[in-house]
């Protein structure tokens, strides 16, 4: 009993570290700039890729390659389609969000082909904490996601270019008015999103399969955790990836395995049954 | 309601509707007609949401599979009719609709998109998964067709056409004059400006809710025609992905516009005729053209022809062009600099 509990939070935790990831970057992206990134989902998907593509370089060359193409895919992104639409409201940003994914995954179709990739994990073999199984490769997972989004703590706290993405964040036109531009800040944050999906995907090829619509599901429970967890908040969405995850392992352990990706969204309703406008949403009134 | 300025187009309209099969005439490509229009009345109802009243749902797909798996458990499982199943559908729809309606009252723009997304979601799950009352997989068939075709002469896909002429031209006329009424111009007043709508004395949430309901009961409407149409039905038909279709095909096609829903369905039943030898190019032509809509052409492909119609008639009037008397579409529109 105490072995399958512990075994269940293992599972989550290891889940709840790439939600969590995805999550962070879509927080970071929409805190800054309101752009609700919904082809991250495929900017993570194209970072799996990188990783069953290049797999003859070994684990880390590729996850590495995965970083710095999805920094340039989103440095493009950005320059291409989302800066042009910067004054949009919300609805044109979902919709060309969502052509973009329909792109990247055409492409990965086109490209790959539609049959699975499998990626062999960087360290083989596991160990046995508490009862529970757990092997290397998603503790490195839960090591790596943790670790990244440390880094970006520090980088939006103690560098100049964090607090410029933070100042634009808070206010753009503020940010104009101490000589900022919000336009190159918003590449440099889009390219650091992308990234951090990418990263989500590369730590992911290794223990799912690796198709063109394999971060579907993964970017609405993405979606949800920020919505939870208040949009832009970056270390809540971290910690509601795993309160995601938690929900999904427990509830498909003792509950039912088939309706294992409803747990979450059955939780964010329940959520917006009390609080409508989200864990911290602001209550703005309209009538 | 005809006035003179909606004549011509509805006689236009009716006329394109009445002629097209004579046009087209292989069964297939009647068939793939017929399949325009069940699209361009889902289109239509989520119209109504999102291009009247500004709430842009993806939940849509969801309320459509919805409408689709009604009819398709009441005729194959319990062995009712089409036509009795058809209400039923609506209601069930309607009443789902209401509940994500009084759900996501409160929330506005990107939080409303990813509520409905959430939502959308959670039906396609309980459809995909409740195997004892959907059958999971296996699906459901055959679902029976509206009219049996012994008792009318014309061939059933022509049969099947008209009906879902007349069936589209009913729910686009009973939208066009709802959005007449006082409640389509409440609708559009909170699109435009709820807080200032409400300072008026609109009660917000009651007209939203009213909104929704009525898109939404339209949209199991057409998932309900859709099952009989496929005779087989299956849970993609709920998936997230028809919503986004939807949301796509009236974004391309152009919001808050009668010919905006038909042209969004021609572009989604016409692209794959045209890209059938390059199938795996469809998606990619899709995300570019939404792309490219959403970047140069915000009012859609009806708000385009819109604009070149009109300096076609001021051409010949001799007025001055002015196409942004034809741009009220607040959703494109830009933000304020705040």
């Amino acid at each position: 009993m105490a072995a399958d509990i512990a075994q269940n939070i293992a599972n989550a935790l290891m889940a709840g570290s790439i939600y969590g990831l995805l999550a962070v970057s879509l927080a970071l992206v929409f805190g800054v700039l309101e752009v609700p990134q919904f082809a991250f989902g495929a900017h993570a998907m194209l970072g799996a890729y990188s990783v069953a593509i290049l797999a003859s370089y070994g684990y880390w060359i590729p996850v590495a390659a995965a970083i710095v193409l999805m920094a340039i895919l989103g440095v493009l992104v950005q320059a291409l389609i989302f800066d042009p639409l910067r004054n949009a409201p919300p609805a044109t940003l979902f919709i060309a969000a969502f052509g973009l994914l329909l792109v990247l995954q055409g492409m990965a179709l086109v490209l790959f082909g539609p049959n699975n990739h499998s990626v062999a994990p960087a360290i083989a073999g596991g160990t046995t904490i508490l009862g529970a199984s757990i092997t290397y490769q998603r503790m490195l997972v839960v090591a790596a996601a943790i670790i990244a989004v440390l880094g970006l703590n520090v980088f939006l706290r103690y560098t100049k270019t964090g607090r410029n993405i933070r100042a634009v964040g808070q206010s753009r036109t503020g940010s104009l008015v101490v000589g900022l531009s919000p336009r190159r800040v918003g590449l440099i944050t889009m390219a650091i999103g992308s990234a951090l999906a990418g990263l989500a995907g590369a730590l992911l090829a290794p223990i799912a399969q690796v198709y063109p619509t394999m971060a579907d599901t993964l970017v609405i429970k993405a979606f949800i955790i920020i919505v939870l967890a208040g949009m832009g908040s970056i270390n809540g969405a971290l910690l509601g990836g795993f309160i995601v995850g938690l929900c999904e392992s427990f509830g498909s352990a003792y509950l039912s395995l088939e309706f294992k990706d409803a747990y979450p969204v059955a939780l964010f309703i329940l959520i917006l049954l009390v609080r409508p406008q989200g864990l911290y949403g602001k209550v703005v009134r309209v009538a | 309601m005809i006035t003179r300025a909606n004549i011509f187009p509805t006689i236009t309209g009716v006329l394109l509707l009445v002629l097209l099969p004579f046009i087209f005439q292989s069964p297939y490509h009647i068939q793939i007609l017929t399949q325009l229009l069940i699209w361009a009345i889902l289109f239509t109802g989520l119209d109504i949401a999102v291009g009247h009243a500004g709430l842009v749902s993806v939940a849509h797909g969801a309320l459509f599979g919805l409408g689709a798996y009604v009819t398709g458990i009441l005729t194959v499982d319990v062995g009712w009719g089409f036509w009795s199943t058809l209400p039923v559908a609506i209601l069930v729809g309607a009443l789902v609709g209401l509940g994500i309606g009084l759900l996501t009252l409160r929330m506005e723009g990107h939080y409303f998109v990813i509520a409905t997304l959430g939502i959308g979601l959670l039906i396609t799950i309980v459809i995909r998964n409740w195997t004892e009352l959907t059958h999971g997989e296996l699906g459901l068939s055959p679902v029976p067709k509206p009219i049996s075709f012994e008792s009318i002469p014309l061939n059933p896909s022509l049969t099947m056409y008209y009906l879902m002429a007349i069936v589209s031209f009913v729910c686009v006329a009973g939208s066009y004059l709802l959005m007449r009424t006082s409640t389509g111009r409440r609708l559009r007043a909170i699109r435009d400006n709820s807080a200032l709508a409400a300072a008026v004395g609109i009660d917000v949430s009651r007209t939203r809710l009213v909104a929704f309901l009525i898109s939404a009961g339209m949209a199991a409407l057409a998932g309900s025609f859709q099952a009989s149409y496929l005779s087989y039905i299956e849970p993609s038909i709920a998936s997230y992905e028809v919503g986004f279709t939807a949301l796509m095909a009236i974004i391309i096609g152009g919001r808050a516009t009668v010919a905006g829903p038909f042209m969004g369905a021609a572009i989604f039943v016409v692209l794959p005729e045209i890209l059938r030898s390059a199938d795996e190019f469809r998606i990619i032509t899709l995300g570019l053209i939404l792309i490219l809509v959403v970047l140069f052409a915000p009012d859609g492909l009806a708000g385009l022809s819109k604009i070149a119609f009109g300096k076609i008639a001021n051409l010949f009037s001799g007025k001055p062009t002015n196409p942004n008397r034809n741009s009220s579409n607040v959703l494109l529109d830009r933000k304020d600099a705040s």
